[in-house]
């Protein structure tokens, strides 16, 4: 075993320098029409190389340096990864983000219309009910949207969901 | 010299294996267990008991054992789960300073970490004993779903120890790792792992060496306990109905309730049928003693534990949802965990994975055999000779062994360059069942001074006395362990203890002269084989237990007050507006002094001494990608419709039916002393906000000159790792060593002995059984490498109840995220986020870790003060937090009040009180 090899320690702080103006593409070696088995196996070669386990026995300096630089590996291969992550970098970095910010992200997890009931009971009651009409029991539904609509009169998405028992309500009893 | 361990840190049992002469293998004590209990007593006589002794002591000292201290860890006075365990538990729990949750036994007060890492000690003086060597670092495991603060003072627990934690590894990790290591497997497997206190699901893409976690989902509240509590409540409901006593009122006769629970539990994973009797489990009317006698058939069994399954079954589907996976295309299911021992378990999950689970291995010792070897796969490349194949005395390497201990314990070695060493040679030893370890040659000699020199041959075994002098300084904590005692009682080869020298048992306490030794206390009187078993349990004598009136451990607690956490100032409404943030001139988080992160641990990897540097194996040997062993994978997940899968699909097929390409080289391009830098590179423009960078251009490949708008048509873009024509392909160099196979893998997957619960302290050990449980460590050692995820989302709460996720679940690890906060009042100097764990939009349905205060603002009007927190997530999966204002760049004074954690502070001084009780 030879001892770590200084031309690879410069090239990471050069890399570290300049990684808040690489992309995502760059970051990997990939081109932007690269294809998710490409981004693995750059991923992968990578992180042979810089993952922080590989970099031990490196100088302070070097350590933080491939710290940096792996978190934002693992950043940009998880937004490639992902076909609807990857078009919102690719509309973003059109406008000069080098990375995917976080409203970017926020879009990524949607808000459940459960999300929009502030009391808890009342909550746990909606999706309850939520599974009780999944299951077809729409007795049970029924009783536990009520609970629900009670500890929280003016929500929408309670009334919503009470709409939709209703209505598979009045569909089954035609039936 | 000292080695490093893999520690299993279980709910119910702990384990430790090491790496030795290439191989991992769990580490026995005295006694030839290679499992300890997760059980910690405070004896009146001695500072307190861990391991087996403890445990003989959960019945006839209740108030003072602590057992499934795992669940307690990390969490928050105020906690669920908290709340749940005072109800269940015979030992007393108290809410101790700012909040923290504290275990009151015989008149002390323990924080949790403490008790932890009373077992971490008893370990490592255990395994320091049994191997001779220094133990000072330590890979620890813990479950996948744990939160930040419960790693975070899982890691304390090993600083107190005296352990350098190199990493907080995920317990399913470990066992990917023992299940796939060395092989060059391609799979994708899932690592269904049932422990005594928590599940965890973990799916893992092994690829080679690399260990890419998919996804890991789990619940840090369902376990064997509960396996356990299911079947002691229904024998409280039948003592009820049978005697109209109430057990739940005795402490003392429910644990023994809960302990033949467990143990009939244990029988019935190969009996149909199991009968217990407690003898004297009351008094009735009179003082007359009321024995019980239970049934328990395997049927009624499953109905009562099948809703438990179900709940694990339906956290596996969140993992594979995660992974974007389907269940038809997992490879192989790998069961970790006591609880899978359960034919129902297996049944259960093999139905739903639709895979026949791996039931060969063993599930208790599976995660510190992963450990260990990640713990080699960290040091072994920097300290080429320090794996234990030179030091172990039983080691077969007399020219290598001549080091020199380091004596300070959490030391490094010094820092001269370590003679040349052949790397472990996968010699004969690395034949699963080959007696290696057990080498017949001299010891080498060792430097005298503080050092014992030792010899392994023409020692007698240690007498009867001896070891229980042993034992005892073990388990005391104060006692300087014996890393040397003089002469060391060693492990004896194998066959001594099969040649009917039985290793005693560790005398008991004194304490325990009551006619109660719980360790023969589930006599089984017949064999396995029998149907009916039957337990005979005498009760102590009430006036011998050494209990005051049988307290339920929660009673006597102070209330808790309401507002503990003592935050100054920040105004609750205070909203924090999050606000867009640019990422794209991100300056790098500095390192604020005195900046507290949690857990104590600071982000960036600790130091290393550069001259102990050493090449990383994987320079010179570049990564070759055997030609595939099993079908060509497809790398896309299915349910992902994409025009560029279709494409995937496509190439796959193509390639399917052409013969196979030469292996495309996926080494990194060789970087040589002499690496120019290009030339394009070198200046970087400040300020960083140029639209557009400077064409830069990577080594292996041409300056890059086209624009963006040019990359895509851009064919193979030539950087880092990706496969370039200058590339030679390559052919895999001499030295490396034939892949085993799954030759070794017979070893970890044999039949387990069956667990203590039959034949405790009759079981010799059998020369096979010392041998088999190790996994071999051909390849290359050291070149595994774990690509991990967070298991659960981050976020802060902001206004209204919401909060926002920051870092999302399973998001690779390490990471590191920012977020820009305003101040939302005019004048505002002070800012609190509090930092909260979990997926739902609402703060209150996830965990609050704590709160991260920013002091020392300009007072502004609202809005002007912009401050960035970043959020980071090192490798051992802890979070460390930064804040920095934005106008001035500087560091802001940021304390974290952590729920159910020990700060610095505090860490600090446990680890100086306890050095000090070792020195």
């Amino acid at each position: 075993m030879s001892a770590r090899d200084p031309g690879f320690d410069s090239y990471v702080m050069k890399i570290s320098a300049v990684l808040d103006r690489l992309d995502y593409y760059r970051l990997l070696g990939l081109g932007e029409s690269a294809k998710l088995a490409d981004v693995k196996k750059a991923f992968y070669s990578i992180a042979e190389k810089f993952h922080p386990d590989r970099n031990r026995d490196a100088s302070k300096e070097v350590q933080a340096a491939v710290y940096a630089i792996f978190k934002r590996i693992n950043e940009a291969y998880r937004v490639l990864c992902d076909p609807q992550r990857r078009a919102a970098y690719d509309a973003s970095l059109k406008q000069g983000n080098m990375r995917l910010d976080q409203e970017a992200r926020k879009t990524a997890i949607p808000k459940t219309p459960e999300d929009t009931i502030s009391s808890r009971e009342a909550r746990q009651f909606y999706r309850q009910a939520a599974e009780a009409l999944q299951k077809g029991n729409l007795m049970q539904a029924e009783l536990h949207i009520k609970v629900a609509a009670s500890r929280e009169p003016g929500s929408a998405a309670i009334k919503q969901l009470e709409a939709r028992i209703r209505a598979e309500k009045a569909s089954k009893k035609k039936a | 010299m000292a080695v490093a361990v893999g520690i299993d840190l279980g709910t119910t049992n702990s384990c430790v294996a090491v790496v030795q002469a290439g191989r991992a293998r769990v580490v026995e004590d005295r006694g030839g267990r290679r499992i300890q209990p997760s059980v910690i007593s405070f004896p009146p006589e001695r500072e307190f008991l861990a391991g087996h002794a403890a445990k003989e002591r959960l019945v006839s000292d209740a108030a003072n054992t602590i057992f499934s201290f795992k669940r307690l860890i990390g969490r928050d006075f105020k906690s669920p789960e908290m709340e749940r365990a005072m109800r269940e538990v015979p030992y007393s729990i108290a809410q101790g300073p700012e909040g923290i949750p504290i275990i009151r036994a015989r008149g002390r007060e323990i924080s949790l970490p403490e008790v932890s890492a009373m077992m971490l000690r008893h370990l490592r003086d255990m395994t320091q004993e049994s191997l001779g060597v220094d133990i000072d670092q330590a890979v620890i495991t813990a479950p996948a779903n744990f939160n930040d603060v419960q790693r975070a003072s899982t890691k304390v627990a090993g600083r107190i120890a005296g352990y350098n934690v190199m990493r907080i590894l995920n317990e399913p990790t470990a066992a990917a790792l023992a299940y796939g290591f060395g092989n060059r497997l391609e799979e994708r497997i899932a690592i269904y792992d049932f422990g005594g206190g928590t599940f965890d699901i973990t799916i893992v893409e092994l690829q080679g060496d690399i260990f890419e976690v998919l996804a890991t989902a789990g619940e840090t509240y369902l376990g064997g306990d509960d396996f356990d509590d299911r079947v002691a409540e229904e024998m409280r409901v039948q003592f009820l109905k049978q005697h109209r006593y109430d057990l739940a009122e005795d402490p003392v006769a429910m644990q023994r309730v809960r302990l033949v629970a467990e143990k009939m539990k244990c029988q019935l994973s190969s009996l149909e049928e199991v009968q217990a009797t407690l003898r004297e489990l009351a008094y009735g009317a009179g003082g007359a003693p009321i024995d019980f006698s239970f049934n328990l058939t395997r049927k009624k069994f499953e109905q009562l534990v099948a809703p438990l399954v179900d709940r694990s079954l339906k956290v596996c589907e969140d993992a594979l949802k995660l992974a974007g996976m389907d269940r038809a295309r997992l490879d192989n299911l790998v069961l970790v965990g006591g609880t899978t021992r359960m034919p129902l378990v297996r049944a259960k999950v093999a139905e739903y994975f639709g895979v026949k689970p791996r039931t060969e291995i063993n599930p208790d010792e599976v995660v510190a055999i992963g450990a260990a070897i990640h713990a080699y796969s960290l040091t072994g490349e920097e300290l080429p000779d320090r794996p234990m194949v030179s030091v172990h005395p039983m080691g077969d390497r007399a020219g290598l062994a001549s080091q020199t201990r380091s004596s300070k314990m959490p030391g490094r070695l010094p820092s001269s360059p370590p003679p040349p060493v052949p790397p472990p040679v996968p010699s004969s030893t690395t034949v699963a069942g080959a007696p290696g370890p057990f080498p017949l040659g001299p010891l080498p000699q060792r430097e005298p001074s503080s050092d014992v020199q030792r010899t392994i041959h023409g020692l007698p075994l240690p007498t009867r006395g001896e070891r229980g002098d042993a034992t005892a300084k073990t388990v005391a904590w104060g006692a300087k362990p014996p890393p040397v005692p003089h002469p060391i009682p060693t492990k004896p080869p194998p066959g001594v203890a099969a040649a009917g020298l039985t290793v005693p048992m560790e005398p008991l306490p004194e304490e325990t002269g009551l006619d109660v030794n719980f360790d023969n206390l589930p006599d089984v009187h017949s064999s396995e084989k029998d149907r009916h078993v039957v337990w005979d349990l005498p009760a102590p004598k009430p006036g011998a237990v050494d209990l005051p009136a049988p307290k339920p451990g929660a009673v006597d607690l102070p209330a808790p007050k309401p507002g503990a956490v003592d935050l100054p100032a920040p105004k609750p409404g205070a909203a924090h507006q999050p606000t867009r943030a640019g990422v794209g001139a991100l300056p790098p988080i500095p390192n604020v002094p005195g900046q507290k992160t949690f857990g104590a641990a600071p982000p960036p990897p600790p130091p290393m001494p550069a001259e102990t540097m050493t090449e990383p194996e994987a320079m010179a040997w570049p990564e070759i990608q055997p030609p595939p062993q099993t079908r060509p994978r497809l790398d896309a997940p299915t349910d992902l419709e994409d025009a560029s899968w279709n494409d995937i699909l496509g190439a796959a097929a193509a390639k399917a039916k052409t013969p196979p390409p030469p292996p495309p080289p996926m080494s990194w391009p060789a970087i040589s002393p002499d690496f120019q830098e290009p030339a394009a590179m070198a200046p970087v423009p400040e300020p960083v906000s140029a639209p557009d960078p400077p064409p830069l251009a990577w080594p292996g490949g041409e300056p890059e000159t086209t624009t963006r708008e040019g990359l895509g048509a851009a064919p193979a873009f030539p950087s880092w790792g990706a496969p370039t024509a200058a590339a030679p392909v390559l052919s895999p160099p001499e030295s490396v060593p034939p892949i085993s196979g799954f030759g070794s893998l017979d070893a970890i997957f044999s039949e387990p002995p069956r667990d203590e619960v039959a034949g405790r302290g009759k079981v010799g050990i059998e020369p096979g059984t010392r041998e088999s449980f190790s996994v071999s460590m051909t390849g290359k050692p050291s070149t595994a490498l774990l690509l991990d995820v967070t298991p659960r989302a981050l976020g802060v709460a902001t206004t209204g109840g919401y909060c926002d996720q920051i870092i999302e679940r399973n998001a690779a690890i390490p990471v590191e995220q920012t977020r820009l906060f305003t101040t939302s009042h005019d004048d505002q100097t002070e800012v609190a986020v509090e930092v909260v764990q979990g997926e739902s939009r609402r703060t209150e349905e996830n965990t609050s870790l704590g709160r991260v205060v920013l002091a020392g603002l300009r007072p502004a009007p609202r809005g002007d003060i912009k401050i960035r927190v970043t959020f980071e997530i090192d490798t051992d999966g802890i979070l460390g937090v930064s804040a920095r204002n934005e106008e001035t760049g500087e560091a802001q004074a940021t304390r974290i009040v952590l729920s159910g954690g020990l700060d610095d502070t505090q860490v600090e001084v446990l680890v100086k009180k306890y050095a000090a009780k070792t020195s």
